[in-house]
């Protein structure tokens, strides 16, 4: 009887006990919750969002690869010992829902990512964490939130410039992280404007100074100088030239960084810096054997280069833009019947080797500021030829070469070309400038070897999985 | 093992010696039915607390030796009746009546929370006597119950020592939840599924001694089993094991020995040297090659045969071995009784390296603590000791792979005498030396033990709680040693321990009662608490010194450690109804709710019931003209709810895992939450049929069902707006559906002889509802489950998609494919690809028969499988390549092969370097019937006489041989038809066959 009554009393604990004892946290990942509690796990959450940058599908390769291959900077040498198979597709522009920029996944995964810091930022204040920490990493969210969505809205939507309000279907923006929705597209315009508005509260609230910590590569973080360079990049293309030259104007006279001269271009030494301190670079991808998104063999460097499997080529074409006395062509040379881009030469670490990808630097600043002033911007004490030849003179052996150049938009285009190919601009350039594309060093499909303006396939489709999943997606015409 | 045969050779010697010193004298006598006089034939009768025991004869009566000191009591017993005891008082002529045991006289049947006679079950249950399970020496009850149940299918994916087998009842439910059933060992939940981590194959319910079994019930539909809830979807087997019986001590001591062996019924082969030569150089020359040439790439000279040349299979295999010793006891009083059991079991396997070996004790004791109160325990204890060498895949170091592919002029041994792993075809390996230098082991410490209360405060209500802890400690390594690997690499070193704990209290009130003289009504509520917890520690340690082959002496650097946990909990409450009128009439109504840790917060709670009726005929006035011959005549129907939570733990939750960027870690989401995260749910109808006739000499069953499973648990695509692309969610469904069978005869039946048969027979069809995934672009809504198995709407569970092979062009000999258009190709890449077959069995059954005259018994037992597909394409593939596979040795099936012009239904002409893809794997070329009819044992024994037991002054003594797996008819060009439940398991260790020859002695 001793022992029922006991046995009873067991019971009843337990029932009583048992809204607790029907919850098993899992012990080796970290919820939701507790990542998202404390200021240590939303820092850990907002570094760990730059990781999906380095993938294949973005900066990792594709990214470059797609958008050099598309134009007359890139060719892949066809039947040659370095036709690995890979990138046909792209040199040939064949696109369709189910062959298409993989950028979709993991651009809006960096979004979901960023968006559930910046839901939980309010009242994570403590003694030891002042508002400026917390202001910090969001500034570095709203930063990769605009980058993730001005680089889709770039791949999946014609430019800014196909209609006279941006009006056209952009990409869906998204603010929260939602499980349940089903996002239409925005437009265009809609997406730019909540880029810059990403961007603009960015640059109010970072610190001055502030550097993410504990990491590698200090330029492959967000800063100030980063947000102000995308915004200004982000103006250019929607054409509101004053801002981008003013942006411009803000990282140039920051200090912080320094022209590239013909001694740092030389056997593309800059371009092979693991972690650069002063120079050029502004925002960059950095590559890493222990990054979890490391596109290992089909990085850009073994993709671009005769020690990998070289499928990405450099055309004649672009060969043939470089005047004798201009070291920027000495960045493709020939090897094996092959031009390569030695942007991507790698940084002597690993086999496969390893590089950085820049996405902003100086020269475009200078680019940005010509071109906007071009469009009829103004800055005080500078003009278009004056930001031109601080780009060229530092890339001339010879500086009286500097009389060359002239002043006009075409004039700035084609320094642009020259400077930034091979590094996912030109593309983009021919398209926000209306543009077409052509080229004559060319050994793929007929129809892949010039696009006019306004053709369908300056817009990538929307992959076809997304679409099978949220019924409120429009495909792009053409596909 | 020489201690157990000392210890029980000292209990022989120890119980003669009492025996020889009694002084007796002759009581005579006649037993007869209490109710109506009738003296009762066969009974048996003892002394009671002696071993002295006699028969009674056809008439009735008996003669006996009795002690003449003290005053000895005479224990009668039979079938049907109540036990009675009358002391001798000096008398030498002793009549005794014996009363009807009215439990004992309707079959009962354990059923889930209880026992029921088998008239009053309303839901489908299948049962099986322990006897029946015992009859064949098999080694795990998994293994003894194939075919003997209808609708039970049990599928061999190894033929190694200690393997699991995979079970299905009523067909499979579910593409990512479980789809075994549910075993409850004594009334409490197991662990049936195997802890090692290294080895290649494990079995937990392995160590329950299929010997300490009373009965067996497995539960198949709603009705019967939904009262398990949340993990009743796939059917319940109940296990009940022996408990003690009132009666002085009675000892059972089994001894077993046996031989098993590998062999293919099917004429399945490989080539031997000289024709595997001749084959080769005709392939070189096809391909414009000189065999004679020894600059050309296929230099083949004749001279090759002339060298040592090895079968490598029979180098691998050996007879194998299996011995087994086992002693239990059981006896007691009127206060408490007892039964245990001690038993080792090894089994060397017929691949060198392979062995298994287990020692496992019981204790079941009840004790009667008071009038109305009863306690008792159930405790198993097992260390099992499992060894093996790499196999389920085709693996160099895989001695059932290595054995078909190693060409037989390759030597065995070096120069030295060792194993020759100077193999290069074979990447260096060579699994003799595998086997003599590698570990791959998993040593096991398991233990269950249940304690149960019984208090029966008024008359017909019982109160009872029932508390389980399960407990197991593994510890597994596997080492590769550079001496096994001619490739020089380091030594290297994993190893893992892991640990589970399961606790279980069930607590249940019963009442139940007879009213008015019809109406009987049971009603039971229940309560459960179930915690499981398992945690396990990983080490990898690459080079290792091999004299201490131990992490500590890997550089530290390279050494890799994790840990894992995984922790469930379920809460559940749940009642039975039971109510019938005049034995006619029967309904049931079952409930259970169930709250468990694996879901979702907003469905961590859900209800499964079960409603069911029958009518039992036969009972009926009007149906009284027909006793004579009909005993049993009943219909049942029944319908509920299941459910199925056999996912992984912690599936509902959103977490963030740690990712590695600019030499930093971060956090980034890893599994997005789902708070409706639920369980799968099946709900089926049942319709059944019991019959029995002429004194239930001739009985059966057969059950209609239809089992739909809602809610499936899928990866299923979502917008990548999310932030991910796929979500665990309850999206799909699938259907069951099948008829079922079952027979049972005494075909002849008299005192001296009874010849018995049975016969079942189950049809299921599966069909794939929904899959929530879009049409593919051909249309399809699919899931691959691997490469060439896919789930697709509208079809069967598992669906070969392969290429569709037309046969060999009779003009050239090269391998033609039906294209899309339905013309024919030469080039592999045009053929069409299409849905092939199914590795799902049509039908499945059995049949056994028994013939016992006087002691001598002989039975049989047939399994069978129809209209099922098998495609062993991964060996296929590699072993009648037509030529591209010229380091490996091929089947002997390829030497019929197109040679001229005219040649119709062979292989392609072998073309060394072959690369016209004409072997490739994902083709119907290796499609084949998978039909089988299995000799699954055939058992011979004998049983000494109860006067030969009577002089030696024991219980009884049988012998058996037995012959296990002995043939199986099929057409399945490889070892055996059997290869796992999708037909195309590869690299296994093949089902071997065996005799075995035992001895059992009671005393």
């Amino acid at each position: 009887m001793k022992k029922y009554i006991v046995i009873t009393f067991v019971a009843l604990a337990t029932f009583c006990g048992c809204q607790d004892f029907l919850v098993e946290d899992p012990i080796l990942s970290q919820s939701n919750e507790l990542t998202l509690s404390s200021y240590e796990g939303l820092n850990q959450a907002t570094a760990g969002a730059y990781s999906p940058l380095a993938a294949y599908n973005w900066y990792g390769a594709d990214f470059v690869l797609r958008y050099e291959l598309n134009t007359m900077n890139g060719k892949k040498y066809i039947g040659s010992d370095f036709d690995s198979g890979r990138c046909n597709d792209l040199y040939n522009m064949i696109y369709n829902a189910s062959n298409t920029s993989g950028l979709w996944s993991y651009a809006y995964y960096v979004i979901s990512a960023v968006n559930n810091v910046m839901d939980n930022l309010e009242g994570k204040e403590t003694p030891d964490v002042t508002v400026q920490d917390l202001n910090n990493l969001k500034a570095e969210c709203l930063f990769l939130r605009a980058l993730a969505h001005f680089d889709l809205v770039r791949t999946y939507a014609q430019p800014y410039c196909f209609t006279a309000d941006a009006s056209h279907p952009g990409v869906p923006v998204v603010l929260k992280t939602d499980s349940q929705a089903v996002p239409a597209r925005n437009t265009v315009a809609e997406v730019y404007a909540q880029v810059i508005a990403d961007l603009t509260e960015a640059e109010s609230i970072i610190g001055p100074g502030y550097v993410r910590s504990g990491v590698a590569d200090s330029k492959a973080v967000a800063s100030v100088e980063a947000i102000q360079a995308l915004l200004s990049r982000v103006y250019l293309y929607s054409q509101q030239w004053q801002n981008a030259a003013d942006y411009a104007t803000k990282v140039i006279d920051s200090g912080k960084f320094e022209m590239w001269t013909v001694e740092d271009l030389t056997d593309a030494a800059c371009y092979a810096e693991d972690a650069p301190a002063g120079g050029e670079v502004i925002f960059e991808i950095y590559g890493s054997k222990s990054n979890s998104y490391d596109p290992y063999r089909e990085g850009l460097s073994p993709m671009c280069g005769p020690n990998g499997y070289g499928d990405a080529g450099a055309s004649a074409d672009l060969m043939d833009l470089y005047a004798e006395d201009d070291v920027r062509g000495t960045l493709f040379q020939e090897k094996d019947g092959v031009y390569w881009t030695a942007k991507y030469v790698g940084k002597g670490q690993a086999t496969p080797d390893l590089t950085n990808t820049i996405v902003l630097r100086l020269s475009e600043m200078y680019l940005n500021r010509a071109e906007a002033m071009a469009n009829g911007a103004s800055v005080p004490g500078c003009n278009v030829l004056t930001d031109l030849q601080t780009v060229y003179l530092n890339r001339v052996y010879d500086p009286a070469n500097a009389a060359k150049i002239g002043n006009t938009v075409e004039d700035v285009w084609a320094e642009r070309q020259k400077e930034l190919a091979w590094e996912a601009h030109y593309w983009f350039d021919l398209g926000r400038t209306k543009r077409s594309m052509s080229r004559t060093d060319f050994v793929g499909a007929d129809a892949a070897k010039s696009l006019p303006w306004g053709d369908n396939k300056w817009a990538m489709p929307i992959p076809l999985r997304e679409l099978q999943v949220n019924p409120n997606l429009v495909q792009n015409a053409g596909y | 093992m020489k201690k157990i045969r000392l210890f029980f050779t000292a209990v022989m010697v120890l119980l003669t010696a009492g025996l020889a010193n009694a002084q007796t004298a002759k009581v005579t006598g006649t037993v007869y039915d209490a109710d109506n006089g009738e003296k009762i034939p066969f009974a048996s009768v003892r002394v009671k607390d002696t071993m002295t025991g006699a028969s009674v004869g056809a008439d009735g009566t008996y003669s006996i030796s009795v002690p003449t000191h003290g005053n000895p009591v005479l224990v009668f017993s039979f079938v049907g009746y109540k036990t009675a005891e009358v002391a001798v008082d000096g008398r030498s002529v002793v009549d005794c009546a014996l009363e009807a045991d009215a439990t004992a006289l309707d079959d009962v049947v354990v059923v889930a929370y209880g026992s029921a006679r088998k008239e009053a079950v309303t839901g489908s249950v299948s049962s099986v006597k322990g006897e029946t399970l015992a009859s064949a020496p098999v080694t795990s009850v998994d293994k003894a119950l194939s075919g003997k149940l209808a609708g039970v299918q049990i599928t061999a994916a190894s033929g190694q020592p200690g393997a699991a087998s995979q079970i299905r009842i009523r067909g499979t439910s579910s593409i990512n939840a479980s789809n075994t059933p549910l075993w409850v060992v004594d009334g409490i939940p197991v662990i049936s599924s195997g802890t090692s981590e290294m080895t290649n194959t494990s079995n937990g319910i392995a160590t329950i001694n299929p010997n300490d079994i009373e009965s067996i019930t497995v539960l198949k539909d709603a009705a019967a089993a939904a009262v398990y809830g949340s993990r009743a979807a796939n059917g319940v087997i109940l296990v009940t094991t022996k408990s003690g019986k009132q009666g002085r001590a009675q000892f059972d001591a089994r001894a077993k020995y046996g031989v098993s062996w590998l062999q293919s019924d099917s004429g399945f082969r490989m080539m031997n040297a000289s024709e595997l030569l001749s084959y080769q150089r005709d392939a070189a020359i096809n391909a414009g090659h000189n065999p004679d040439d020894p600059t050309s790439t296929y230099y083949r000279p004749m001279s090759l045969l002339t060298g040592e040349l090895t079968n490598w299979m029979n180098h691998f295999t050996r007879p194998g071995i299996l011995q087994e010793y086992e002693i239990s006891a059981r006896g007691g009083n009127s206060k408490g009784t007892y039964y245990s059991s001690v038993s080792y079991h090894k089994n060397d396997g017929v691949f060198y390296g392979i062995d298994y070996s287990k020692l496992q004790a019981r204790v079941n004791a009840d004790y009667k603590l008071l009038k109305n109160l009863e306690t008792g325990v159930r405790v198993n204890v097992a260390y099992t000791d499992q060894n093996d060498v790499p196999m389920q895949s085709l693996y160099y170091a895989n001695a059932s792979w290595a054995g078909l592919t190693l060409l037989p002029w390759i030597p065995k041994y070096d120069e030295n005498g060792n194993h020759n792993v100077n193999i290069p075809s074979n990447s260096y390996s060579n699994p003799r030396a595998t086997a003599m230098y590698d570990d791959q082991w998993s040593k096991s410490y398991k233990f269950n033990g249940t304690m149960f209360l019984r208090w029966e405060p008024v008359k017909h209500l019982v109160i009872e709680t029932r508390n389980s802890a399960e407990a197991a400690f593994t510890q597994d390594r596997r080492y590769w040693n550079p001496l096994s690997d001619g490739s020089g690499s380091d030594a290297t070193l994993q190893a893992t321990k892991s640990q589970y704990t399961n606790l279980t209290t069930s607590n249940t009130i019963n009442y139940s009662n007879v009213f008015g003289g019809y109406h009987s009504l049971r009603v039971l509520a229940g309560q459960e608490a179930n915690a499981y917890k398992y945690e396990y520690s990983y080490v990898y340690a690459p080079g290792v010194n091999p004299d201490i082959p131990y992490q500590n002496t890997a550089p530290q650097s390279n050494v890799e450690s994790e840990v894992g946990f995984s922790n469930e909990t379920l809460m559940s409450f749940f009642g039975i109804a039971d109510y019938n009128y005049d034995n006619r009439y029967f309904v049931q109504a079952t409930i259970r709710e169930d709250g468990s840790s694996l879901f979702g917060s907003k469905n961590k709670w859900g209800l499964f019931w079960s409603a069911s009726a029958s009518w039992n005929l036969s009972n009926e006035k009007w149906m009284d003209s027909t006793d004579s011959w009909l005993d049993l005549l009943k219909v049942r129907a029944s319908y509920g709810l299941n459910g199925n939570n056999g996912i992984n733990p912690y599936k509902a939750y959103g977490v963030y895992s740690s990712t590695q960027y600019n030499n930093g870690v971060g956090m980034v989401p890893s599994q997005p939450s789902n708070d409706y995260l639920s369980w799968e749910k099946n709900s089926t109808w049942n319709v059944g049929l019991d019959f029995g006739f002429f004194g239930n000499r001739l009985r059966g069953n057969f059950d209609v069902y239809d089992r739909v499973t809602k809610d499936m648990l899928l990866d299923v695509n979502v917008p990548q707006t999310t932030g991910f692309s796929t979500n665990f969610k309850n999206a799909g469904s699938m259907k069951n559906s099948g008829v079922e069978f079952q027979l049972d005869a005494d075909i002849i039946s008299t005192p001296d002889f009874l010849w018995t048969a049975g016969f079942n027979l189950a049809h299921n069809k599966t069909e794939i509802l929904d899959l929530a995934v879009e049409p593919d672009a051909n249309g399809e809504e699919r899931i691959a489950n691997g490469s060439f198995v896919y789930h697709v709407v509208g079809k069967s569970m598992y669906t070969y998609w392969v290429s569709d092979y037309y046969g060999v062009n009779p003009a050239n000999g090269e391998a033609l494919w039906v294209t899309e258009d339905g013309s024919l190709s030469n080039n592999y890449n045009d053929a069409r690809k299409y849905y092939a077959g199914s590795p799902e069995p049509k039908l499945l059954g059995g049949f056994n028969t028994s013939l016992n005259w006087k002691g001598l018994s002989l039975s049989a037992f047939f399994e069978f499988k129809a209209g099922c597909h098998v495609l062993i394409l991964n060996e296929h593939s590699y072993l009648n390549s037509d030529g591209a596979q010229m380091t490996m040795n091929q089947m002997a099936s390829s030497l019929n092969y197109w040679k001229k012009p005219g040649d119709v239904g062979v292989n392609p002409k072998p073309i060394a370097g072959n690369s016209t893809s004409s072997s490739t794997a994902l083709s119907d070329r290796w499609l084949e019937r998978g039909d089988y009819l299995r000799i699954k044992d055939v058992t011979l024994s004998y049983s000494l006489p109860q006067v030969a037991l009577d002089k030696l002054h024991i219980k009884g003594l049988r012998f058996y041989v037995s012959g296990l797996n002995l043939y199986c008819f099929n057409d399945v060009n490889f070892w055996d038809p059997e290869m796992g439940v999708t037909g195309a398991g590869a690299g296994i260790y093949p089902l071997t066959k065996s005799f075995v020859g035992g001895v059992e002695l009671s005393f």
